[in-house]
């Protein structure tokens, strides 16, 4: 069965260390392991050398962190892979900006190559959010009203047992990852098993060149 | 039935409240003041001493942003998993494309760790060990270049490795398969681990554009 979870794990293991927490620390799942096994969006699927072939559809459970931060099943898209084990994964999206002649859709570049000179002191200038078909179709994934409308980062961490979990050893895994200081006894791990967090300035996803010649921004 | 102090009663009653939702707060001993109806999904968040609470968006778990906390993606599954994505973009046809994204592996049994390109919901190379089979811990990076295609031109990129255990000199290369011919709104790094007992990281994600002329 496939769990996922909102965030990053909170007592600051990863996948790794999440995988050995479950499995050899607190001994409540058995997490699917098997190199054939592939859990899809589409469903579980077994691989071999000779192709794949679709086992089962997902059974699957979303926290209800998840819900509430707009995360349901809609949010991966066809042909999301994920996995089996365990996975922290990391989303990076970023909305668009033009910066553009107030009261036009031009910015200063083709606004001077249509109308030709303007006393820069008479322009003013405004930043206009552009509503790109990426941006469109990146925001759909998410409930109405709560794609973060900025630079930002989804973590989601997510695990393929081979059994539906009962339901404390599935709370407890959840403390883990969602509780903001949930800790685990540091000597029972090894430093291998621990991702540090950092401070994110917010850069964007994805740095543009120059536009083509004639225009700017 | 409350009781209020004289005069209270009737500002709450008769002014303070003129929008369902509205709540009531002290902005001075015995001074009660109006917070107005909050936006849908919004709760009530502190402001600090001497301050009237106010309304905020929710905090997510999930979504971090510019000076939240973040740490590295990590998997230890044995089967390609999206481990990376960079989403939300919009590339059109022609507009070459880098994307560079440094990986770890952790100390374990000795395996290999491998990666796969997908844009969109294409994956479009086949799945490379990118550091060689061995038990200590390492590091690696992975490069895909290509130009976003346009009919007949779609065979457009190719993608390079390097990791421990990886000879550097031959820098190996891959060929991607053929790229799909539409604009481009998610490039993602998949991965996987040869065993369950590593595991794989990936931190950060670089996507870059060129300007065309």
């Amino acid at each position: 069965m496939l769990y996922i979870f909102a965030g990053f794990p909170k007592c600051g293991l990863n996948a790794g260390g999440l995988q050995y927490a479950i499995e050899e620390r607190l001994g409540i799942a058995l997490l699917e392991h098997d190199k054939g096994v592939q859990y899809r969006k589409e469903g579980v699927f077994l691989k071999t050398e000779r192709g794949e072939e679709q086992l089962k559809d997902v059974d699957y459970r979303l926290s209800d962190l998840c819900l509430r931060d707009g995360i349901t099943w809609d949010w991966f898209p066809e042909n999301w892979a994920f996995g089996n084990g365990v996975t922290v994964h990391k989303t990076l999206a970023s909305p668009e900006f033009r910066t553009v002649v107030h009261g036009t859709d031009l910015t200063l570049e083709e606004y001077l190559a249509m109308f030709g000179g303007i006393k820069l002191a008479d322009a003013a200038l405004v930043r206009r959010f552009n509503r790109t078909e990426g941006w469109e179709v990146y925001e759909k994934r998410w409930q109405p009203g709560t794609c973060p409308q900025e630079n930002h980062i989804v973590h989601l961490t997510w695990m393929v047992t081979k059994h539906k979990l009962p339901e404390f050893a599935y709370e407890r895994i959840r403390q883990l990852i969602e509780v903001p200081g949930e800790t685990v006894d540091e000597s029972l791990y090894e430093p291998k098993h621990f991702s540090a967090p950092r401070l994110w300035n917010g850069s964007p996803a994805v740095r543009q060149g120059a536009p083509a010649s004639g225009g700017v921004g | 039935m409350p009781v209020y102090k004289q005069g209270v009663e009737d500002s709450i009653k008769s002014s303070l409240l003129t929008t369902i939702g509205d709540i009531i707060a002290a902005s001075a001993v015995s001074t009660p003041a109006r917070i107005a109806a909050p936006a849908s999904g919004q709760v009530l968040t502190g402001q600090g001493a001497g301050v009237l609470p106010a309304w905020a968006a929710a905090a997510t778990v999930a979504v971090t942003r510019a000076g939240g906390n973040t740490t590295e993606a990590t998997t230890t599954s044995t089967t390609i998993v999206d481990v990376i994505v960079t989403s939300s973009l919009s590339i059109g046809a022609n507009i070459p494309v880098l994307v560079v994204c440094p990986l770890r592996k952790s100390a374990g049994t000795a395996a290999t760790a491998s990666a796969r390109f997908k844009v969109n919901t294409t994956e479009i190379s086949g799945t490379y060990a990118w550091i060689g089979s061995q038990a200590g811990a390492g590091a690696g990076f992975v490069k895909f270049d290509f130009q976003t295609p346009q009919t007949n031109y779609d065979r457009s990129g190719w993608g390079k490795y390097v990791g421990q255990g990886v000879d550097p000199a031959n820098l190996p290369l891959f060929g991607a398969a053929v790229f799909p011919i539409a604009t481009y709104t998610s490039i993602t790094v998949m991965g996987l681990v040869g065993n369950a007992d590593n595991t794989m990281g990936a931190d950060e994600m670089q996507v870059y554009t060129y300007a065309v002329s």
